[in-house]
């Protein structure tokens, strides 16, 4: 028989995904990697496990449409959301998938916290999903809403049908195009890489179509658009999340800590209008917080309480 | 272009999680290839084994061998391999043992006949994987249930979960454990599996 029994790795195997799917530090993954390095059955069962975790993510497509607000949980046992989770998944099984059956046309897509997949269309275009994010792509694939989250279009050109994302109260149309589109709240954010587009507003007294040529980088709220040039250099660092890479360059702290808290559940609060403001630049990691918590320790002297799913940074 | 080359994730398929980017060659091609086989291969061990508690391990060891001579060199198709793997693995087994009885193997002759056995078809496999994921999330023990729905339908952290149900986030993440574990068995099982009835 084996050196060690199946059951006994393929649970070790488990709770490395597991806490992958929690924080994960660079500690954590030097020793992953020395499991792995232990047997090839530690390699095989963990893939093997992470195959199916993976696979869970489409569980999402269950998610109640359109998307209600969340039951609050006046008491801890049996909870109203596992109960409508649960009736949904009855359906799901025994009525052939009923979520399918109504909304017969979109598909929808998303990653979680720190997250990031690539979905290929069968026209070759693809788009890829950061962290946080959710696409629901439309029957024909060639519409596209960003639900929430960031995403990185490549879209391959065809003039008879044109590519459409939708975000809030704006549509981005391609004439082309390599493009990043990430929503925040209100705030709707395109910049272009290659190619050309169009970003036309669909509320009723729309401004102007407003047309992006390589570079631009157009910002809208609710109020307000504004477009502005950046260096392909700058540009590329802002799409630094395409390698799972986040870059600084002279930023704030504290945009540097809700940058890399949109990947990870372990927030970094600063709690220090002065800390807030110190700048600071380099490649960290998506996952970097620990890294970021470091650096603010030991090269700006900085005061950290870390208290597990946050860590309270100050003077 | 502004863009920055990278490791890019060309390759086959529909989505590709882009986290597979530093998986080796030998582990993409078991992960689609021979990992869909799993429910014939369980099914043939099973026949062909007598002790049913030994499945599991018989299954490591399989795998173990196949990817280990996937890692020299990719076989050119993969379910002649995989079931030539396990035949021998069984020969082997019944030789090396003194105490195995004879019929420990049920008919080693009749073991090719598994290789025709057919295939999960990969179409096939894509327009049902969410109706199988729902089955098998079906199958769960109740506490694993709740949690993965919480955690994969809902999106809660798992502070979130442990809030919801009133349990320490510590048990949360076990029961994750656990149900990812199962999880690995139920969507690779075919059902009549022993291993998919709880």
């Amino acid at each position: 028989m084996s050196a060690r029994d199946a059951k006994t790795i393929g649970m070790e195997a488990a709770a490395w995904v597991e806490r992958q799917d929690r924080d994960w530090t660079a500690a954590d993954q030097a020793e992953l990697e020395a499991w792995l390095a232990q047997s090839t059955a530690h390699l095989i069962a963990y893939h093997r496990m992470r195959d199916s975790w993976q696979r869970s993510e489409k569980l999402v497509a269950l998610r109640p449409q359109p998307a209600q607000p969340r039951p609050r949980a006046t008491h801890s046992g049996g909870s109203p959301a596992i109960k409508i989770a649960a009736a949904v998944l009855m359906l799901a099984v025994g009525g052939a998938g009923v979520f399918l059956l109504e909304r017969p046309t979109d598909r929808v897509y998303a990653t979680a916290l720190g997250e990031h997949q690539t979905l290929r269309l069968s026209d070759g275009s693809r788009i890829e999903l950061n962290t946080n994010t959710e696409v629901r792509i439309a029957q024909g694939g060639r519409a596209v809403t960003l639900e929430r989250g960031e995403a990185f279009f490549q879209i391959v050109h065809d003039e008879t049908r044109p590519f459409v994302v939708t975000v809030g109260d704006h549509r981005v149309v391609d004439l082309g195009t390599k493009f990043d589109v990430r929503k925040e709240h209100d705030r709707l954010e395109v910049a272009l890489i290659e190619g050309k587009a169009r970003v036309e507003a669909t509320t009723a007294n729309a401004a102007r179509p407003t047309l992006l040529s390589p570079g631009d980088v157009m910002v809208a709220t609710a109020r307000t658009v504004s477009l502005k040039k950046r260096t392909s250099e700058s540009l590329s660092d802002q799409l630094g999340w395409r390698r799972d890479v986040i870059v600084f360059d002279h930023t704030a702290l504290a945009q540097a800590a809700a940058e890399l808290n949109r990947y990870n559940a372990r927030k970094i609060v600063i709690a220090d209008p002065v800390a807030a403001k110190v700048k600071i630049g380099g490649t960290f990691p998506v996952n970097g917080t620990q890294q970021l918590v470091d650096v603010a320790r030991d090269l700006f002297n900085l005061n950290v309480k870390d208290r597990g799913d946050e860590v309270i940074i100050s003077r | 272009m502004a863009e920055t080359p990278k490791a890019n994730l060309e390759g086959a398929g529909t989505a590709i999680p882009a986290m597979d980017v530093g998986v080796p060659d030998a582990m993409r091609w078991f992960l689609r290839e021979v990992l869909p086989l799993e429910a014939v291969l369980v099914r043939y061990l099973r026949q062909n084994w007598r002790d049913q508690s030994d499945i599991e391990d018989l299954l490591q060891d399989v795998y173990v061998r196949v990817y280990e001579a996937a890692k020299r060199q990719i076989p050119d198709k993969a379910k002649p391999f995989v079931f030539t793997t396990a035949r021998n693995l069984l020969i082997n087994r019944v030789r090396d043992s003194a105490v195995v009885p004879i019929e420990a193997v049920a008919d080693l002759d009749a073991l090719n006949v598994a290789m025709d056995m057919p295939g999960p078809d990969r179409t096939a496999v894509a327009r049902d994987e969410l109706r199988r994921l729902s089955e098998a999330i079906d199958r769960l023990p109740p506490h694993c249930r709740d949690v993965i729905v919480l955690r994969r339908i809902e999106n809660l952290s798992r502070s979130e979960i442990a809030q919801r149900l009133g349990l320490a986030e510590t048990t949360v993440s076990s029961y994750l454990t656990e149900a990812i574990y199962a999880l690995s068995h139920l969507l690779n099982a075919d059902p009549a599996d022993p291993r998919v009835r709880k």
